[in-house]
Protein backbone atom coordinates (compact mmCIF):
# COMPACT_ATOMS: atom_id res chain seq x y z
CA UNK A 1 0.00 0.00 0.00
CA UNK A 2 3.02 2.19 0.91
CA UNK A 3 4.21 2.44 -2.89
CA UNK A 4 0.66 2.91 -4.26
CA UNK A 5 0.28 5.56 -1.99
CA UNK A 6 4.30 6.76 -2.57
CA UNK A 7 3.29 6.98 -6.39
CA UNK A 8 0.67 8.91 -5.66
CA UNK A 9 1.76 11.90 -3.78
CA UNK A 10 4.57 11.63 -6.61
CA UNK A 11 1.99 12.13 -9.18
CA UNK A 12 0.49 15.25 -7.17
CA UNK A 13 4.13 16.85 -6.73
CA UNK A 14 4.61 16.51 -10.37
CA UNK A 15 1.63 17.84 -11.46
CA UNK A 16 2.04 20.64 -8.87
CA UNK A 17 5.04 21.18 -10.15
CA UNK A 18 4.37 21.55 -13.32
CA UNK A 19 1.74 24.43 -12.58
CA UNK A 20 4.09 25.89 -10.97
CA UNK A 21 5.94 25.91 -14.53
CA UNK A 22 3.22 27.38 -15.87
CA UNK A 23 3.12 30.58 -13.38
CA UNK A 24 6.59 30.74 -13.79
CA UNK A 25 6.62 31.01 -18.07
CA UNK A 26 3.18 33.37 -17.51
CA UNK A 27 5.76 35.66 -15.70
CA UNK A 28 8.37 35.34 -17.90
CA UNK A 29 6.46 35.60 -20.78
CA UNK A 30 5.04 38.67 -19.69
CA UNK A 31 7.83 40.34 -18.19
CA UNK A 32 10.41 39.33 -20.29
CA UNK A 33 11.11 41.04 -24.24
CA UNK A 34 12.65 44.26 -25.52
CA UNK A 35 10.68 46.10 -22.73
CA UNK A 36 11.37 44.49 -19.76
CA UNK A 37 8.54 45.41 -17.41
CA UNK A 38 8.95 44.43 -13.26
CA UNK A 39 6.81 41.82 -12.12
CA UNK A 40 5.35 43.98 -9.31
CA UNK A 41 3.50 45.66 -12.38
CA UNK A 42 1.69 42.47 -14.11
CA UNK A 43 -0.97 42.64 -10.97
CA UNK A 44 -1.42 46.15 -11.17
CA UNK A 45 -2.41 45.70 -14.88
CA UNK A 46 -4.25 42.91 -14.29
CA UNK A 47 -6.19 44.49 -11.49
CA UNK A 48 -6.65 47.75 -13.50
CA UNK A 49 -4.60 49.97 -11.73
CA UNK A 50 -1.36 50.11 -14.14
CA UNK A 51 -0.93 52.94 -16.31
CA UNK A 52 1.20 53.83 -19.36
CA UNK A 53 2.79 52.16 -21.94
CA UNK A 54 4.17 49.12 -19.37
CA UNK A 55 0.17 49.00 -19.10
CA UNK A 56 -0.48 48.87 -22.80
CA UNK A 57 2.10 46.39 -23.80
CA UNK A 58 1.14 43.97 -21.36
CA UNK A 59 -2.70 44.32 -21.91
CA UNK A 60 -2.49 44.38 -25.37
CA UNK A 61 0.84 42.70 -26.81
CA UNK A 62 2.16 40.27 -23.83
CA UNK A 63 -0.58 39.09 -22.19
CA UNK A 64 -3.08 37.69 -24.70
CA UNK A 65 0.29 36.49 -27.06
CA UNK A 66 1.42 34.41 -23.22
CA UNK A 67 -2.37 32.96 -23.11
CA UNK A 68 -2.34 31.93 -26.87
CA UNK A 69 0.59 30.24 -26.43
CA UNK A 70 -0.92 28.20 -23.20
CA UNK A 71 -3.83 27.33 -24.88
CA UNK A 72 -2.05 26.39 -27.96
CA UNK A 73 0.48 23.88 -25.83
CA UNK A 74 -3.08 22.76 -24.28
CA UNK A 75 -4.45 21.81 -27.63
CA UNK A 76 -0.96 20.18 -29.31
CA UNK A 77 -0.24 18.21 -25.68
CA UNK A 78 -3.75 16.92 -25.16
CA UNK A 79 -4.04 15.96 -28.69
CA UNK A 80 -0.90 14.15 -28.98
CA UNK A 81 -1.27 12.06 -25.71
CA UNK A 82 -4.95 10.94 -26.40
CA UNK A 83 -3.27 9.86 -30.46
CA UNK A 84 -0.44 7.96 -28.53
CA UNK A 85 -3.38 5.96 -26.78
CA UNK A 86 -5.58 5.03 -29.28
CA UNK A 87 -2.68 4.28 -32.17
CA UNK A 88 -0.73 2.70 -29.66
CA UNK A 89 2.19 4.27 -31.19
CA UNK A 90 4.42 6.46 -28.83
CA UNK A 91 5.12 8.23 -31.94
CA UNK A 92 1.65 9.38 -32.72
CA UNK A 93 1.33 13.29 -32.74
CA UNK A 94 -0.61 15.81 -34.91
CA UNK A 95 2.01 16.75 -36.64
CA UNK A 96 3.79 13.83 -37.46
CA UNK A 97 0.69 11.49 -38.59
CA UNK A 98 -0.58 14.12 -41.14
CA UNK A 99 -3.81 15.97 -39.48
CA UNK A 100 -2.17 19.04 -38.83
CA UNK A 101 -1.09 18.87 -42.55
CA UNK A 102 -4.81 18.86 -43.22
CA UNK A 103 -5.84 21.90 -41.36
CA UNK A 104 -2.78 23.78 -43.00
CA UNK A 105 -3.61 22.96 -46.44
CA UNK A 106 -7.37 24.30 -46.09
CA UNK A 107 -6.40 27.09 -43.67
CA UNK A 108 -3.56 28.42 -46.08
CA UNK A 109 -5.93 27.97 -48.82
CA UNK A 110 -8.08 30.67 -47.29
CA UNK A 111 -5.31 33.00 -46.56
CA UNK A 112 -3.93 32.86 -50.25
CA UNK A 113 -7.22 32.31 -52.55
CA UNK A 114 -9.22 34.28 -50.04
CA UNK A 115 -7.72 37.02 -48.80
CA UNK A 116 -9.95 39.26 -46.40
CA UNK A 117 -11.99 36.54 -45.05
CA UNK A 118 -9.19 35.36 -42.30
CA UNK A 119 -12.18 34.51 -39.94
CA UNK A 120 -12.60 31.45 -42.49
CA UNK A 121 -9.27 30.12 -41.66
CA UNK A 122 -10.03 28.20 -38.80
CA UNK A 123 -13.45 26.13 -39.70
CA UNK A 124 -11.36 25.57 -42.81
CA UNK A 125 -8.57 23.80 -40.76
CA UNK A 126 -10.81 22.22 -38.90
CA UNK A 127 -12.18 20.61 -41.96
CA UNK A 128 -9.38 19.71 -43.48
CA UNK A 129 -7.83 18.11 -40.00
CA UNK A 130 -10.94 16.03 -40.00
CA UNK A 131 -10.58 15.31 -43.94
CA UNK A 132 -7.11 14.14 -43.37
CA UNK A 133 -7.90 12.29 -40.15
CA UNK A 134 -10.85 10.36 -42.25
CA UNK A 135 -8.58 9.88 -44.94
CA UNK A 136 -5.75 7.94 -42.58
CA UNK A 137 -8.78 6.05 -41.44
CA UNK A 138 -9.69 5.11 -44.72
CA UNK A 139 -6.65 3.97 -45.87
CA UNK A 140 -5.56 2.21 -42.97
CA UNK A 141 -8.89 0.33 -42.35
CA UNK A 142 -8.57 -2.79 -43.26
CA UNK A 143 -10.38 -5.43 -40.64
CA UNK A 144 -10.17 -3.32 -38.26
CA UNK A 145 -7.30 -0.66 -37.05
CA UNK A 146 -3.87 -1.47 -36.93
CA UNK A 147 -2.02 1.13 -35.34
CA UNK A 148 1.06 0.86 -37.70
CA UNK A 149 -0.86 1.13 -40.57
CA UNK A 150 -2.31 4.42 -39.37
CA UNK A 151 1.43 5.93 -38.63
CA UNK A 152 2.41 4.61 -42.23
CA UNK A 153 -1.11 6.30 -44.04
CA UNK A 154 -0.87 9.39 -42.14
CA UNK A 155 3.11 9.40 -43.48
CA UNK A 156 1.97 9.56 -47.06
CA UNK A 157 -1.29 11.69 -46.49
CA UNK A 158 0.93 13.89 -44.94
CA UNK A 159 3.83 13.87 -48.20
CA UNK A 160 0.48 14.13 -50.25
CA UNK A 161 -0.91 17.55 -48.40
CA UNK A 162 2.62 19.26 -47.82
CA UNK A 163 3.13 18.69 -51.85
CA UNK A 164 -0.69 20.84 -51.99
CA UNK A 165 0.63 23.39 -49.74
CA UNK A 166 4.07 23.60 -51.50
CA UNK A 167 2.17 24.21 -54.65
CA UNK A 168 0.04 26.86 -53.12
CA UNK A 169 3.20 28.57 -52.30
CA UNK A 170 4.46 28.41 -55.66
CA UNK A 171 1.17 29.35 -57.43
CA UNK A 172 0.70 33.02 -55.47
CA UNK A 173 4.45 33.18 -53.83
CA UNK A 174 3.49 37.35 -54.40
CA UNK A 175 1.43 36.28 -50.92
CA UNK A 176 4.09 33.73 -49.65
CA UNK A 177 5.26 35.62 -46.55
CA UNK A 178 2.31 35.28 -44.24
CA UNK A 179 2.23 31.50 -45.25
CA UNK A 180 5.84 30.74 -44.61
CA UNK A 181 5.78 32.08 -41.26
CA UNK A 182 2.33 29.97 -40.74
CA UNK A 183 3.85 26.93 -41.90
CA UNK A 184 7.28 26.99 -39.54
CA UNK A 185 4.67 28.08 -36.64
CA UNK A 186 4.76 31.75 -34.67
CA UNK A 187 3.19 33.13 -31.95
CA UNK A 188 4.19 36.57 -33.69
CA UNK A 189 1.48 39.47 -33.26
CA UNK A 190 -0.91 36.75 -31.92
CA UNK A 191 -3.47 38.90 -29.72
CA UNK A 192 -6.90 38.77 -28.22
CA UNK A 193 -8.89 37.69 -31.15
CA UNK A 194 -6.33 34.51 -31.62
CA UNK A 195 -7.45 33.45 -27.37
CA UNK A 196 -11.41 34.19 -28.77
CA UNK A 197 -10.62 32.20 -31.55
CA UNK A 198 -9.07 29.11 -29.66
CA UNK A 199 -10.11 28.90 -25.90
CA UNK A 200 -13.30 27.46 -26.37
CA UNK A 201 -11.90 24.17 -28.26
CA UNK A 202 -9.42 24.26 -25.31
CA UNK A 203 -12.24 24.21 -22.69
CA UNK A 204 -14.70 21.67 -24.64
CA UNK A 205 -11.48 19.33 -25.56
CA UNK A 206 -9.99 18.96 -22.16
CA UNK A 207 -13.43 18.24 -20.63
CA UNK A 208 -14.18 15.80 -22.93
CA UNK A 209 -10.56 14.23 -23.00
CA UNK A 210 -10.96 14.14 -19.60
CA UNK A 211 -14.10 12.09 -19.82
CA UNK A 212 -12.61 9.31 -21.90
CA UNK A 213 -9.43 9.16 -20.29
CA UNK A 214 -11.37 6.01 -18.21
CA UNK A 215 -11.94 4.51 -21.88
CA UNK A 216 -8.11 6.05 -23.10
CA UNK A 217 -6.36 3.57 -19.92
CA UNK A 218 -8.55 0.67 -21.08
CA UNK A 219 -7.77 0.89 -25.13
CA UNK A 220 -3.92 0.85 -23.53
CA UNK A 221 -4.30 -2.48 -22.67
CA UNK A 222 -4.68 -3.71 -26.23
CA UNK A 223 -7.83 -4.24 -28.59
CA UNK A 224 -8.58 -7.80 -27.23
CA UNK A 225 -8.63 -7.29 -23.54
CA UNK A 226 -10.27 -3.57 -24.45
CA UNK A 227 -13.18 -5.50 -26.28
CA UNK A 228 -13.37 -8.40 -23.48
CA UNK A 229 -13.84 -5.73 -21.00
CA UNK A 230 -17.07 -4.19 -23.06
CA UNK A 231 -15.28 -1.36 -24.61
CA UNK A 232 -16.61 -0.29 -28.54
CA UNK A 233 -12.72 -0.30 -29.51
CA UNK A 234 -13.33 0.75 -32.86
CA UNK A 235 -16.19 3.42 -31.48
CA UNK A 236 -13.83 5.02 -28.85
CA UNK A 237 -10.88 5.41 -31.58
CA UNK A 238 -13.41 7.56 -34.41
CA UNK A 239 -14.79 9.97 -31.06
CA UNK A 240 -10.91 10.28 -29.74
CA UNK A 241 -9.18 11.06 -32.96
CA UNK A 242 -12.38 13.50 -33.47
CA UNK A 243 -11.24 14.93 -29.98
CA UNK A 244 -7.67 15.05 -30.92
CA UNK A 245 -8.20 16.46 -34.64
CA UNK A 246 -10.74 19.47 -33.08
CA UNK A 247 -8.10 20.22 -30.46
CA UNK A 248 -5.67 20.13 -33.06
CA UNK A 249 -7.09 22.13 -35.85
CA UNK A 250 -7.85 24.71 -33.27
CA UNK A 251 -4.13 25.22 -32.54
CA UNK A 252 -3.10 25.18 -36.45
CA UNK A 253 -5.63 27.72 -37.22
CA UNK A 254 -4.00 30.47 -34.88
CA UNK A 255 -0.30 29.60 -34.57
CA UNK A 256 0.35 27.49 -38.12
CA UNK A 257 1.79 24.50 -38.21
CA UNK A 258 3.71 24.26 -34.69
CA UNK A 259 5.17 20.41 -34.53
CA UNK A 260 6.83 18.28 -31.96
CA UNK A 261 4.69 19.91 -28.79
CA UNK A 262 2.17 17.08 -28.88
CA UNK A 263 4.99 14.67 -29.04
CA UNK A 264 7.38 15.81 -26.45
CA UNK A 265 5.08 16.96 -23.99
CA UNK A 266 3.29 13.90 -23.38
CA UNK A 267 6.19 11.13 -23.57
CA UNK A 268 7.64 13.53 -21.01
CA UNK A 269 4.84 13.69 -18.96
CA UNK A 270 4.22 9.71 -18.87
CA UNK A 271 7.66 9.02 -17.90
CA UNK A 272 6.98 11.36 -14.94
CA UNK A 273 3.37 10.48 -13.64
CA UNK A 274 2.76 7.30 -15.06
CA UNK A 275 0.76 5.79 -18.34
CA UNK A 276 -2.28 6.47 -16.44
CA UNK A 277 -4.36 8.93 -18.45
CA UNK A 278 -6.59 10.44 -15.42
CA UNK A 279 -2.92 11.77 -14.57
CA UNK A 280 -1.57 11.72 -17.83
CA UNK A 281 -3.68 14.50 -19.49
CA UNK A 282 -3.87 17.02 -16.97
CA UNK A 283 0.16 16.80 -16.17
CA UNK A 284 0.37 17.26 -20.16
CA UNK A 285 -2.03 19.98 -20.67
CA UNK A 286 -0.22 21.47 -17.70
CA UNK A 287 3.08 20.68 -19.11
CA UNK A 288 2.11 21.66 -22.62
CA UNK A 289 1.29 25.08 -21.36
CA UNK A 290 4.13 25.88 -19.70
CA UNK A 291 6.46 24.47 -22.28
CA UNK A 292 5.31 26.61 -24.89
CA UNK A 293 5.34 29.82 -23.02
CA UNK A 294 8.72 29.68 -22.18
CA UNK A 295 9.55 28.45 -25.53
CA UNK A 296 8.25 31.43 -27.01
CA UNK A 297 9.67 33.61 -24.58
CA UNK A 298 13.34 32.17 -25.19
CA UNK A 299 12.72 32.14 -29.09
CA UNK A 300 11.65 35.70 -28.99
CA UNK A 301 14.30 37.19 -26.72
CA UNK A 302 17.36 35.18 -27.42
CA UNK A 303 18.55 36.84 -30.60
CA UNK A 304 16.82 40.19 -29.96
CA UNK A 305 16.38 42.01 -31.89
CA UNK A 306 15.37 39.23 -34.43
CA UNK A 307 12.30 37.22 -33.28
CA UNK A 308 12.76 33.58 -34.00
CA UNK A 309 9.87 31.54 -35.19
CA UNK A 310 8.54 29.13 -31.52
CA UNK A 311 7.98 26.45 -34.35
CA UNK A 312 12.31 26.45 -35.47
CA UNK A 313 12.85 26.46 -32.12
CA UNK A 314 10.11 23.40 -31.32
CA UNK A 315 11.77 21.32 -34.59
CA UNK A 316 15.40 21.86 -33.03
CA UNK A 317 14.29 20.60 -29.76
CA UNK A 318 11.69 18.02 -31.22
CA UNK A 319 13.61 15.97 -33.97
CA UNK A 320 16.44 14.67 -32.09
CA UNK A 321 13.85 14.26 -29.13
CA UNK A 322 12.01 12.31 -31.87
CA UNK A 323 14.93 10.37 -32.98
CA UNK A 324 16.02 9.05 -29.51
CA UNK A 325 12.12 7.61 -29.09
CA UNK A 326 13.05 5.96 -32.36
CA UNK A 327 16.03 3.97 -31.34
CA UNK A 328 14.25 3.27 -28.28
CA UNK A 329 11.13 2.11 -28.53
CA UNK A 330 11.44 0.58 -32.43
CA UNK B 1 -25.88 -20.26 -17.55
CA UNK B 2 -25.55 -22.11 -20.18
CA UNK B 3 -23.40 -20.63 -23.11
CA UNK B 4 -23.81 -21.74 -26.92
CA UNK B 5 -23.35 -21.61 -30.38
CA UNK B 6 -25.80 -22.23 -33.08
CA UNK B 7 -24.72 -22.62 -36.51
CA UNK B 8 -21.50 -20.79 -36.29
CA UNK B 9 -19.75 -19.84 -39.36
CA UNK B 10 -16.69 -17.38 -38.87
CA UNK B 11 -14.41 -16.58 -42.59
CA UNK B 12 -11.57 -14.19 -41.58
CA UNK B 13 -9.86 -12.57 -44.56
CA UNK B 14 -12.24 -15.20 -47.29
CA UNK B 15 -10.82 -18.32 -45.62
CA UNK B 16 -13.33 -20.43 -43.71
CA UNK B 17 -12.22 -20.83 -40.19
CA UNK B 18 -15.29 -22.23 -38.45
CA UNK B 19 -18.31 -23.94 -40.19
CA UNK B 20 -21.61 -24.54 -39.03
CA UNK B 21 -20.74 -25.16 -35.50
CA UNK B 22 -23.49 -26.42 -33.30
CA UNK B 23 -22.27 -26.37 -29.51
CA UNK B 24 -23.39 -25.90 -25.80
CA UNK B 25 -21.51 -26.06 -22.93
CA UNK B 26 -22.60 -27.79 -19.75
CA UNK B 27 -23.14 -24.98 -17.09
CA UNK B 28 -21.07 -24.81 -13.92
CA UNK B 29 -18.51 -27.13 -15.34
CA UNK B 30 -15.18 -26.78 -16.41
CA UNK B 31 -14.69 -27.43 -20.51
CA UNK B 32 -11.52 -27.69 -22.40
CA UNK B 33 -11.63 -27.34 -26.46
CA UNK B 34 -8.30 -29.28 -28.06
CA UNK B 35 -7.50 -30.12 -31.02
CA UNK B 36 -4.84 -28.43 -33.98
CA UNK B 37 -2.99 -25.69 -34.25
CA UNK B 38 -5.22 -23.26 -36.81
CA UNK B 39 -8.17 -25.02 -36.20
CA UNK B 40 -10.16 -22.43 -35.02
CA UNK B 41 -9.93 -22.86 -31.14
CA UNK B 42 -8.93 -19.09 -30.10
CA UNK B 43 -11.69 -18.03 -33.34
CA UNK B 44 -14.70 -19.89 -31.22
CA UNK B 45 -13.48 -18.49 -27.91
CA UNK B 46 -13.81 -14.83 -29.55
CA UNK B 47 -16.89 -15.12 -30.80
CA UNK B 48 -18.33 -16.92 -28.02
CA UNK B 49 -17.37 -13.27 -25.70
CA UNK B 50 -18.24 -11.38 -28.64
CA UNK B 51 -14.22 -9.89 -28.65
CA UNK B 52 -15.26 -10.79 -32.55
CA UNK B 53 -18.41 -9.68 -33.49
CA UNK B 54 -18.03 -11.06 -37.08
CA UNK B 55 -19.56 -14.20 -37.74
CA UNK B 56 -22.60 -15.74 -39.05
CA UNK B 57 -25.22 -18.17 -36.76
CA UNK B 58 -25.73 -17.32 -33.34
CA UNK B 59 -24.40 -17.31 -29.64
CA UNK B 60 -26.80 -17.44 -27.35
CA UNK B 61 -26.65 -16.93 -23.38
CA UNK B 62 -29.02 -18.88 -21.59
CA UNK B 63 -30.84 -18.51 -24.68
CA UNK B 64 -30.88 -15.10 -25.29
CA UNK B 65 -29.19 -13.67 -28.97
CA UNK B 66 -26.00 -11.99 -27.11
CA UNK B 67 -25.70 -9.37 -30.17
CA UNK B 68 -29.47 -8.23 -28.11
CA UNK B 69 -27.11 -8.33 -24.50
CA UNK B 70 -24.66 -4.91 -24.97
CA UNK B 71 -21.15 -5.45 -24.95
CA UNK B 72 -20.93 -3.99 -21.46
CA UNK B 73 -23.41 -6.35 -20.09
CA UNK B 74 -21.89 -9.13 -22.13
CA UNK B 75 -18.51 -8.27 -20.26
CA UNK B 76 -20.48 -8.76 -16.64
CA UNK B 77 -21.55 -11.66 -17.62
CA UNK B 78 -18.42 -13.54 -19.65
CA UNK B 79 -14.88 -12.39 -18.79
CA UNK B 80 -12.19 -13.41 -21.41
CA UNK B 81 -8.53 -13.78 -21.19
CA UNK B 82 -6.76 -14.02 -24.59
CA UNK B 83 -3.29 -14.99 -25.18
CA UNK B 84 0.27 -13.13 -24.39
CA UNK B 85 -2.03 -9.90 -23.06
CA UNK B 86 0.20 -6.84 -22.57
CA UNK B 87 -0.13 -3.54 -19.99
CA UNK B 88 2.00 -0.40 -19.52
CA UNK B 89 5.09 -1.14 -17.80
CA UNK B 90 4.13 1.10 -14.53
CA UNK B 91 0.54 -0.19 -14.54
CA UNK B 92 0.65 -2.17 -10.94
CA UNK B 93 -1.46 -5.93 -10.28
CA UNK B 94 -3.94 -3.97 -7.80
CA UNK B 95 -4.40 -1.14 -11.21
CA UNK B 96 -4.93 -3.89 -13.73
CA UNK B 97 -7.62 -6.18 -11.41
CA UNK B 98 -9.59 -2.70 -11.08
CA UNK B 99 -9.88 -2.62 -14.76
CA UNK B 100 -11.69 -5.62 -14.29
CA UNK B 101 -14.34 -3.19 -13.46
CA UNK B 102 -15.08 -1.35 -16.35
CA UNK B 103 -17.83 -3.21 -17.11
CA UNK B 104 -19.47 -2.15 -14.65
CA UNK B 105 -18.51 1.77 -15.47
CA UNK B 106 -19.69 4.25 -17.62
CA UNK B 107 -18.70 7.30 -19.60
CA UNK B 108 -21.16 9.73 -17.29
CA UNK B 109 -22.15 7.25 -14.24
CA UNK B 110 -20.03 6.19 -11.74
CA UNK B 111 -19.56 2.82 -10.32
CA UNK B 112 -20.81 1.77 -7.22
CA UNK B 113 -17.11 2.20 -5.19
CA UNK B 114 -17.76 -0.38 -2.22
CA UNK B 115 -18.69 -3.25 -4.84
CA UNK B 116 -16.00 -2.54 -6.85
CA UNK B 117 -13.50 -3.01 -4.05
CA UNK B 118 -15.08 -5.72 -2.49
CA UNK B 119 -14.62 -7.51 -6.25
CA UNK B 120 -11.20 -6.83 -6.48
CA UNK B 121 -9.98 -7.78 -3.18
CA UNK B 122 -11.90 -11.24 -3.72
CA UNK B 123 -10.12 -11.74 -7.09
CA UNK B 124 -6.42 -10.51 -5.48
CA UNK B 125 -7.20 -13.08 -3.09
CA UNK B 126 -8.56 -15.90 -4.95
CA UNK B 127 -5.48 -15.64 -7.35
CA UNK B 128 -2.87 -15.82 -4.03
CA UNK B 129 -1.72 -12.04 -5.30
CA UNK B 130 -2.27 -10.26 -1.69
CA UNK B 131 1.35 -9.56 -1.44
CA UNK B 132 1.92 -8.41 -5.30
CA UNK B 133 -0.70 -5.80 -5.14
CA UNK B 134 1.52 -2.72 -5.74
CA UNK B 135 4.26 -4.75 -7.90
CA UNK B 136 4.01 -3.66 -11.68
CA UNK B 137 2.61 -6.54 -13.91
CA UNK B 138 5.39 -6.29 -16.49
CA UNK B 139 8.08 -6.63 -13.90
CA UNK B 140 6.38 -10.15 -12.51
CA UNK B 141 6.94 -13.68 -13.66
CA UNK B 142 5.56 -15.81 -15.73
CA UNK B 143 3.18 -17.32 -13.49
CA UNK B 144 2.46 -14.46 -11.21
CA UNK B 145 2.11 -12.66 -14.07
CA UNK B 146 -0.97 -14.54 -15.88
CA UNK B 147 -1.97 -15.03 -12.14
CA UNK B 148 -3.04 -11.43 -11.91
CA UNK B 149 -4.79 -11.33 -15.75
CA UNK B 150 -6.96 -13.89 -14.40
CA UNK B 151 -7.42 -11.63 -11.38
CA UNK B 152 -8.64 -8.92 -13.74
CA UNK B 153 -10.96 -11.14 -15.30
CA UNK B 154 -12.50 -12.54 -11.90
CA UNK B 155 -13.03 -8.64 -11.11
CA UNK B 156 -15.31 -8.83 -13.44
CA UNK B 157 -17.15 -11.09 -11.25
CA UNK B 158 -18.70 -13.18 -14.69
CA UNK B 159 -20.79 -16.34 -14.67
CA UNK B 160 -18.24 -17.49 -17.50
CA UNK B 161 -14.71 -17.40 -17.70
CA UNK B 162 -13.28 -18.21 -20.96
CA UNK B 163 -9.20 -18.78 -21.04
CA UNK B 164 -7.24 -18.87 -24.13
CA UNK B 165 -4.35 -21.09 -23.40
CA UNK B 166 -3.66 -20.04 -19.80
CA UNK B 167 -0.68 -22.46 -19.22
CA UNK B 168 1.21 -21.63 -22.76
CA UNK B 169 5.04 -20.55 -21.43
CA UNK B 170 4.71 -20.93 -17.82
CA UNK B 171 6.61 -23.97 -16.35
CA UNK B 172 5.41 -26.76 -15.08
CA UNK B 173 4.69 -25.82 -10.64
CA UNK B 174 3.47 -22.42 -12.34
CA UNK B 175 1.11 -24.28 -14.88
CA UNK B 176 -0.48 -26.52 -12.41
CA UNK B 177 -1.02 -23.32 -9.86
CA UNK B 178 -2.71 -21.57 -12.42
CA UNK B 179 -4.86 -24.89 -13.35
CA UNK B 180 -5.50 -25.35 -9.54
CA UNK B 181 -7.01 -21.83 -8.77
CA UNK B 182 -9.04 -22.38 -12.02
CA UNK B 183 -10.35 -25.38 -10.47
CA UNK B 184 -10.93 -23.56 -7.33
CA UNK B 185 -13.20 -20.96 -8.22
CA UNK B 186 -15.38 -23.10 -10.61
CA UNK B 187 -15.93 -25.30 -7.64
CA UNK B 188 -16.50 -22.90 -4.91
CA UNK B 189 -18.56 -19.99 -7.11
CA UNK B 190 -20.19 -22.49 -9.77
CA UNK B 191 -18.74 -20.22 -12.36
CA UNK B 192 -18.48 -21.94 -15.81
CA UNK B 193 -15.31 -22.14 -17.41
CA UNK B 194 -14.33 -22.79 -20.71
CA UNK B 195 -10.65 -23.17 -21.70
CA UNK B 196 -8.72 -23.64 -24.62
CA UNK B 197 -6.01 -26.05 -23.73
CA UNK B 198 -2.77 -26.96 -25.88
CA UNK B 199 -1.58 -29.46 -23.11
CA UNK B 200 -3.93 -32.68 -23.16
CA UNK B 201 -3.18 -33.79 -20.33
CA UNK B 202 -3.96 -30.72 -18.70
CA UNK B 203 -7.39 -31.14 -20.07
CA UNK B 204 -7.95 -34.33 -19.00
CA UNK B 205 -6.69 -33.42 -15.57
CA UNK B 206 -8.85 -30.19 -14.99
CA UNK B 207 -11.42 -30.71 -17.88
CA UNK B 208 -15.20 -32.00 -17.20
CA UNK B 209 -15.71 -32.11 -20.26
CA UNK B 210 -13.89 -32.13 -24.07
CA UNK B 211 -14.91 -30.18 -26.97
CA UNK B 212 -12.56 -31.21 -29.77
CA UNK B 213 -12.33 -29.32 -33.36
CA UNK B 214 -11.11 -30.58 -36.36
CA UNK B 215 -11.72 -29.62 -39.58
CA UNK B 216 -13.60 -26.43 -39.04
CA UNK B 217 -16.53 -27.92 -36.68
CA UNK B 218 -16.80 -29.88 -33.19
CA UNK B 219 -15.06 -33.64 -34.23
CA UNK B 220 -16.25 -34.85 -30.53
CA UNK B 221 -17.55 -33.93 -27.17
CA UNK B 222 -18.01 -35.38 -23.65
CA UNK B 223 -16.40 -36.40 -21.01
CA UNK B 224 -12.58 -37.44 -21.23
CA UNK B 225 -13.40 -40.76 -20.03
CA UNK B 226 -16.38 -41.35 -22.89
CA UNK B 227 -14.34 -39.62 -26.27
CA UNK B 228 -10.99 -40.29 -25.38
CA UNK B 229 -9.32 -42.92 -27.48
CA UNK B 230 -6.32 -44.29 -29.52
CA UNK B 231 -8.42 -43.71 -32.39
CA UNK B 232 -9.37 -40.03 -31.91
CA UNK B 233 -5.95 -38.73 -31.33
CA UNK B 234 -5.04 -40.47 -34.53
CA UNK B 235 -7.67 -38.67 -36.16
CA UNK B 236 -7.39 -35.45 -34.85
CA UNK B 237 -3.71 -34.82 -34.45
CA UNK B 238 -2.06 -37.36 -36.18
CA UNK B 239 -0.40 -38.81 -33.29
CA UNK B 240 0.03 -42.22 -31.85
CA UNK B 241 -0.38 -42.17 -28.56
CA UNK B 242 -0.01 -44.16 -25.46
CA UNK B 243 -3.01 -43.84 -22.98
CA UNK B 244 -2.77 -44.76 -19.16
CA UNK B 245 -3.93 -43.81 -15.50
CA UNK B 246 -1.22 -41.86 -13.51
CA UNK B 247 -1.44 -42.56 -9.92
CA UNK B 248 -4.25 -40.53 -9.69
CA UNK B 249 -6.62 -42.45 -11.39
CA UNK B 250 -6.42 -39.63 -13.89
CA UNK B 251 -6.10 -40.87 -17.86
CA UNK B 252 -3.01 -38.97 -19.53
CA UNK B 253 -1.76 -39.76 -22.56
CA UNK B 254 2.18 -40.42 -23.77
CA UNK B 255 2.69 -39.36 -27.49
CA UNK B 256 4.84 -42.30 -29.19
CA UNK B 257 4.74 -41.64 -32.82
CA UNK B 258 3.41 -39.47 -35.98
CA UNK B 259 0.74 -41.97 -38.28
CA UNK B 260 1.92 -41.76 -41.51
Amino acid sequence: MNEVKSSLARRGIVLIIFAALVVVGLVASITMGSVRIPVGEIIDSLSGEGAGTHQQIIMNIRLPRTIVAALVGVNLSLSGAILQAIMKNPLADPHIIGISSGAGLTGIMVMLMLPGHEYLVTPAAFVGAMGAATCIYILAWKNGIRPVRIILAGVAVSAFLGAGISALMIFYSDKVHGALMWMVGGLAARSWPHVEIIYPYTIIGLILALLGSKHLNILQLGDEIAKGLGLNVEMTRVVMTAIAAMLAASAVSVVGLLGFVGLIVPHATRLLVGSDYRFLLPGSALFGAAVVMLSDTFARTAFAPTELPVGILMAVLGAPFFLFLLRREL
Amino acid sequence: MALEAKNLTIKIQGSTILHDVDVTFTPKKRTAIIGPNGAGKSTLLKALSFVNPKYDGEVLLDGENIRAIGRKKISQRIAILPQSPQAPPDVTVGQLVDFGRFPYRSFIRASDPKADREAVEWAIERTHLVEYRDRHVMSLSGGERQRAWIAMALAQEPEILLLDEPTTYLDIGHQLEVMNIVEEINRDYEMTVIMVLHDINHALQYADELVVIKNHGVFAQGTPKDILSVELLAQVFGVRADIFKNSQGVSVLSPVSLVR
